[in-house]
């Protein structure tokens, strides 16, 4: 469904992705695990053409991307929910949810969406006129990713859906994720929490300083002797 | 009676101040610039729709949607050479260039206009409206009253519509809007487009008030709709409308009542007082820092 | 060596300044040089002093102000009504005028700063604009000034000597500052304004210094600019001259004084140049006729100079005629250091920054103490009656949901927020109410959950900022480089790289702290909150961003500075391994109330903390965490 093959990403002078590549299928969990600075975001914001990269190929359902705006990719059915939320906060979660659905016109699947939506995250429903803003940490979470799914996308991209979240909220929210999966979605996983998202995710790549160092089953990275020390911590 | 008579004279012009501080904080919202060439946008106005009408002898009902036009189109034109590439520079930057764009403006307009002020044509010529000792220029009822219709329409606009949400979306977080599937490019390019075009209308409106154009007309009607715009809470459109109310009230009546030295003075002290009261103006809610 | 090396410059910096010196003198008084050119030069000088004296608002302490021109104007008035009024002789009126005049300024600042400082970014830019105006407007309406006639007839005392010497002095003056303790405090303030005051740094009056020593500056530019002149009018003070001046700093490079010099020099001259171009073309082609397009020139420039280096013209060494300006501004701003190799003091003493002493010896009292604490914010209660103790020595836990008020309790305990209710104790002493710096000089210090440090600073500038609270020696000390600023200066350094010694970053003492990698980040962080010397350390997720080795390493890295340094510790953390591993008690805090408090393994095992915060998982996660 995605293909990425040998993208490199520069910040100025500074080389922050070398020769990424990587795939995910249709209806699988990814998960894209590393340290802090090893260019996970950097990945994901590559993909949604919010930083450009300077070699290498992007393809999305048989469409190279390298030529498409990033406004484009929504239509196309590729959704990020970004690192630390980003709500509109002086909009009310209404209209936060009404922003994921900006390139859409029919009403009626839309409605349909939103349904789907507050079944998974009833507490949204609750605070439909509320602004973002006052939401707590974890409702955010929330929101951002009821607001990506309203784009009804193919591929959903989300960057470390647990940040600062309580190990309670963290579950829920992982638990949720498993969900959505499961109607359908694909998910491409960011996470500083190895654990976690190895334990949903079907497989995974391991990204140190901009380059990816191991790839394979969630299921074998988690027993994998190299991983546990560096990122379960045993 | 002189009171009520200088308390419509600064409705008069307040509204016209209004007008161009939309511009301001609509700009200001989005990509958090001061939009120094704002006001020059004004003096451009008065030059095109001069033209127009005495030069060319376009019937004032299009020269005004020609002279619209041209500024939206003009403001859309500094937006994309001089302050996009700067988007992601320091703000300071930004702002030194919307310094240049303006002088360069003026300066152009000196070169091909001379700076020998012209006469601008008088188009209204009915009756002033009388109630009882009362006379109110027709000249200020229309400004008031188009000045108040295109407030609420712009406000409706940006409540409602998609393409308004769409600018409080990037306003808020551009990365973010852009995820969302927004073009943020344009999104930004219709702000300036409508800022320009308010203040074209301003222009004709102030030009058909003070009848004499030149090339550094605008910066002192931009000078005083920027101070508007801070002091109702820049970036916030309702916030814009009042405050160019009292300014246009307060400049009217310190001219009427103390001195006619001192109304700038009046309207900065005005200014610098909210500012020490409420820090983020009359509507804006503080946001300290988040620690 | 090295000592000799550094004298070799002072020296040839010297030899510079004497030599332009020498140079313009005789070119002067040869009559080499019309009237004309001697106009240009005092101007040139002028404008490089307000240039440099509004960098130090603007570039320094990052703080935008849109109405120096009003300080010049207060300074051109009172010396030109001084020299006019008074007939003794003008070797002494002058430069009388010329410092009544910078100090009525630097009142006019003072006055102005105080309200108007308050406010940040732009809003501050339009109330100093405002300000200005205010300033013009009253000169205009008062009849000692000659109201809008202005004055006229002052004697134009201003020589090539006056002004020469008067922006030598003033440049080398905001040199040495800027080495200081204070320019520290200062530039901190513009990396960090919220790290600065928790580093100890009095934020406000670090900002109505630099603002009315710039007002001052401008002040003796503007009696300098009167007795050039000879006629002085309010309306050419207005903010357009401002403006000017802050395009000279933003175009030169924010921060850089070498930066605002050239620009200063070069946007003085440009306009001439562009006359005798103007002349040019009208010869050579008269088919067009064009009329003076200097100002059509120059904006363009201005709008191009932004679009390609909007970081302004320094920091651009391809630039090879700006180097040689550089080098030879390099040599002006090296002066001052000459001045103390001159002084007497040739034994290097050092005075090392004294170890603050804790009168404190009853162990058995804690050594924080929160009562009945709350703050209200509006309609939300977002803490109540919170207890918390710190025992000496102690590392105390805080956990709790998002938004239960963790990072609040830690900004009412900072001075950051005053609590609407109850009490916070210190060593036995009440410190609500008291300013966030002077808590850090008390004893709390504390890290954030979004590290703030000083970026562009060095690591071991970003120390030495926090040395602050135990250095003495004062701005005029700093600006002169008197004894004590050099044995206080060494003292600190010493200090400084120990403590980074102790954490393994004495390698990376000399680079800028943003170009650390993350976790070193963190840790440079906790470092700076060390150098301040607290009694209390607040860390607030000092293992967000960290991978699992990391938080070993971090878990490591608090035990020793507990040991080492014998301060109590209070964090905040979701990371339960890291909580469970190393806190002596926890609290739990839940919509703004404590509703658990024990020993880690109580914690886990408390059924409402389960239910509220940890989840199952925290099971595992104990178990884990025994394993190793």
């Amino acid at each position: 469904m995605l293909k990425v093959e040998n993208i490199n990403v520069y910040y100025g002078a500074i080389h922050a992705l070398h020769d990424i590549s990587f795939h995910v299928e249709q209806g699988e969990i990814v998960t894209l695990i590393g340290a802090n600075g090893a260019g996970k975001t950097s990945i994901l914001n590559a993909i949604s053409a919010l930083v450009p990269h300077k070699s290498g190929t992007i393809t999305f359902c048989d469409k190279e991307l390298s030529r498409v705006p990033a406004n484009k990719l929504v239509s196309m059915g590729l959704s990020q929910v970004p690192e630390g939320r980003r709500m509109f906060s002086k909009m009310t979660v209404l209209e936060n949810l009404e922003m994921g659905a900006f390139t859409r016109r029919n009403r009626a699947e839309m409605q349909q969406d939103l349904e789907m939506i507050f079944s998974h995250f009833p507490r949204l429903k609750e605070r439909v006129k509320q602004l973002a803003g006052t939401l707590s940490g974890g409702e955010q979470q929330m929101l951002a990713m009821g607001r990506a799914l309203m784009s009804h996308p193919r591929l959903l991209m989300m960057d470390e859906p647990s940040m600062g979240l309580s190990p309670i909220l963290v579950q829920e929210i992982f638990n949720i994720i498993q969900e959505i999966n499961k109607e359908g979605t694909t998910v491409l996983l960011v996470e500083q929490n190895a654990h976690m998202a190895l334990s949903i995710a079907s497989r995974a790549y391991v990204l140190e300083t901009g380059k990816i160092i191991k790839e394979g089953n969630a299921a074998d990275l988690l027993r994998d002797d190299d991983v546990r020390k560096a990122y379960l911590g045993n | 009676m002189l009171f009520l008579n200088q308390l419509i004279n600064g409705l008069h012009i307040g509204s016209i101040y209004a007008l161009i501080a939309l511009g301001y904080t609509m700009v200001y919202g989005i990509v958090k610039l001061i939009n120094f060439a704002h006001g020059d946008i004004i003096m451009v106005g008065a030059y095109v729709s001069l033209i127009l009408i005495t030069d060319a002898h376009v019937p004032f009902y299009l020269a005004v949607p020609v002279t619209m036009a041209f500024c939206a189109l003009l403001g859309v034109l500094i937006e994309r050479l001089a302050y996009k590439p700067l988007r992601s520079a320091p703000r300071i930057s930004a702002l030194i260039t919307a310094i240049g764009v303006s002088m360069f403006l003026q300066n152009l307009a000196q070169q091909i206009f001379t700076a020998t002020p012209r006469p601008y044509p008088t188009v209204f010529t009915v009756a002033p409206i009388v109630i009882g000792k009362l006379s109110i220029n027709f000249l200020t009822v229309l400004t008031v009253s188009v000045s108040i219709v295109l407030m609420i329409a712009l406000q409706a606009f940006v409540r409602l519509t998609k393409t308004g949400k769409a600018m409080r979306a990037v306003s808020e977080d551009m990365g973010a809007a852009q995820l969302m599937g927004i073009n943020v490019n344009n999104t930004i390019s219709i702000t300036f487009a409508i800022g320009s075009a308010l203040a074209a209308i301003g222009a004709i409106l102030y030009s058909l008030n003070y009848p004499l154009i030149s090339p550094t007309m605008g910066s002192l009607p931009g000078l005083k709709a920027f101070i508007a715009a801070v002091f109702g809470g820049i970036g916030i459109l309702p916030g814009a409308m009042i405050g160019g109310f009292v300014m246009g009230i307060a400049e009217s009546l310190t001219k009427g009542f103390i001195s006619t030295q001192l109304p700038d003075a009046v309207v900065y002290g005005i200014l610098i007082v909210m500012l020490l009261v409420k820090p983020a103006g009359l509507l804006g809610k503080r946001t300290s820092e988040k620690v | 060596m090295k000592m000799n090396k550094r004298f070799k410059a002072c020296l040839l910096n010297l030899i510079a300044i004497v030599a332009v010196y020498f140079t313009f003198s005789l070119l002067i008084n040869s009559g080499t040089l019309t009237r004309y050119h001697r106009n240009i030069i005092f101007t040139i000088c002028i404008n490089i002093i307000m240039a440099v004296s509004l960098n130090l608002t603007t570039g320094m302490l990052g703080e935008l102000a849109l109405g120096h021109a009003g300080f010049m104007a207060v300074g051109a008035f009172t010396s030109a009504i001084i020299t006019k009024a008074w007939g003794i002789s003008t070797v002494i009126s002058f430069p009388v005028a010329l410092i009544a005049g910078g100090l009525l300024a630097a009142f006019f600042g003072l006055v102005i700063g105080i309200p108007a400082l308050r406010l940040k970014g732009d809003y501050l830019a339009i109330i100093t604009l405002g300000f200005g105006e205010i300033i013009r407007v009253i000169i205009i309406n008062l009849p000692i000034t000659g109201a809008t006639k202005g004055l006229s007839g002052i004697a134009k005392l201003t020589s090539f000597n006056y002004v020469y010497i008067i922006m030598v002095l003033i440049i080398a003056s905001l040199f040495t500052l800027g080495r200081s303790r204070h320019g520290r405090a200062i530039i901190s303030i513009r990396e960090n304004d919220i790290a600065a005051e928790s580093t100890g740094i009095p934020i406000f009056k670090y900002k109505l210094f630099a603002f009315t020593l710039a007002a001052f500056f401008a002040g003796v530019a503007g009696g300098l600019y009167a007795h050039q002149q000879g006629t002085i009018n309010a309306a050419t003070f207005d903010y357009n001259k401002s403006i000017d001046y802050l395009v000279m700093v933003v175009l030169g490079g924010m921060g850089s004084i070498t930066g605002s010099i050239i620009s200063a020099v070069v946007l003085s001259m440009l306009p001439e140049y562009l006359r005798d171009l103007t002349a040019l073309i009208n010869d050579l082609l008269p088919a067009i006729k064009i009329t003076d397009p200097r100002m059509l020139i120059y904006s363009l420039m201005l709008v191009l100079m932004m679009i390609f280096r909007p970081k302004g013209l320094l920091g651009t060494a391809e630039f090879s005629l700006l180097n040689l300006w550089d080098f030879i501004v390099r040599h002006v701003k090296r002066f001052a250091s000459l001045i103390t190799r001159h002084l007497p003091e040739r034994k290097k003493a050092i005075t090392m920054p004294e170890v603050p002493k804790y009168d404190y010896a009853n162990l058995d009292l804690p050594v924080l103490e929160t009562k009945q604490l709350g703050i209200r914010f509006g309609g939300l209660q977002a803490a109540k009656d919170v207890n918390i103790k710190l025992m000496d020595n102690e590392i105390v836990g805080l956990i709790g949901p998002n938004g239960a008020g963790k990072t609040t309790i830690f900004n009412m305990l900072t001075g950051v927020y005053k609590p609407t209710s109850g009490d916070i104790v210190l060593l036995g002493k009440s410190i609500v109410g008291s300013p966030t710096y002077h808590i850090t000089a008390n004893g709390i210090a504390r890290t954030f959950q979004n590290i703030r440090l000083f970026k562009s600073m060095t690591v071991i500038e970003n120390i030495k900022v926090a040395f602050q609270t135990r250095m003495h020696y004062t701005p005029m000390e700093g600006i002169i480089r008197a004894p004590r600023y050099s044995r206080e200066e060494r003292g600190i350094d010493i200090r400084a790289r120990e403590l980074l010694s102790v954490f393994g970053m004495e390698d990376v003492a000399d680079t800028p702290a943003d170009s650390l990698p993350y976790g070193q980040q963190r840790k440079l962080e906790i470092c700076r909150a060390l150098a301040s010397n607290p009694k209390v350390l607040l860390l607030d997720e000092p293992a967000a961003g960290m991978n699992p080795k990391e938080t070993e390493e971090l878990m490591n890295t608090i035990k020793i500075i507990r040991n080492r340094f014998s301060v109590a510790i209070l964090l905040i953390e979701h990371d339960m391994k890291l909580v469970m591993g190393i806190c002596e008690r926890i609290y739990v805090l839940n919509y703004g109330n404590i509703i658990a408090e024990g020993t880690p393994d109580e914690i886990a095992h408390n059924q409402e903390v389960v239910a509220a915060y940890l989840g199952t998982a925290a099971e595992e996660s104990k178990e884990e965490s025994a394993t190793c």
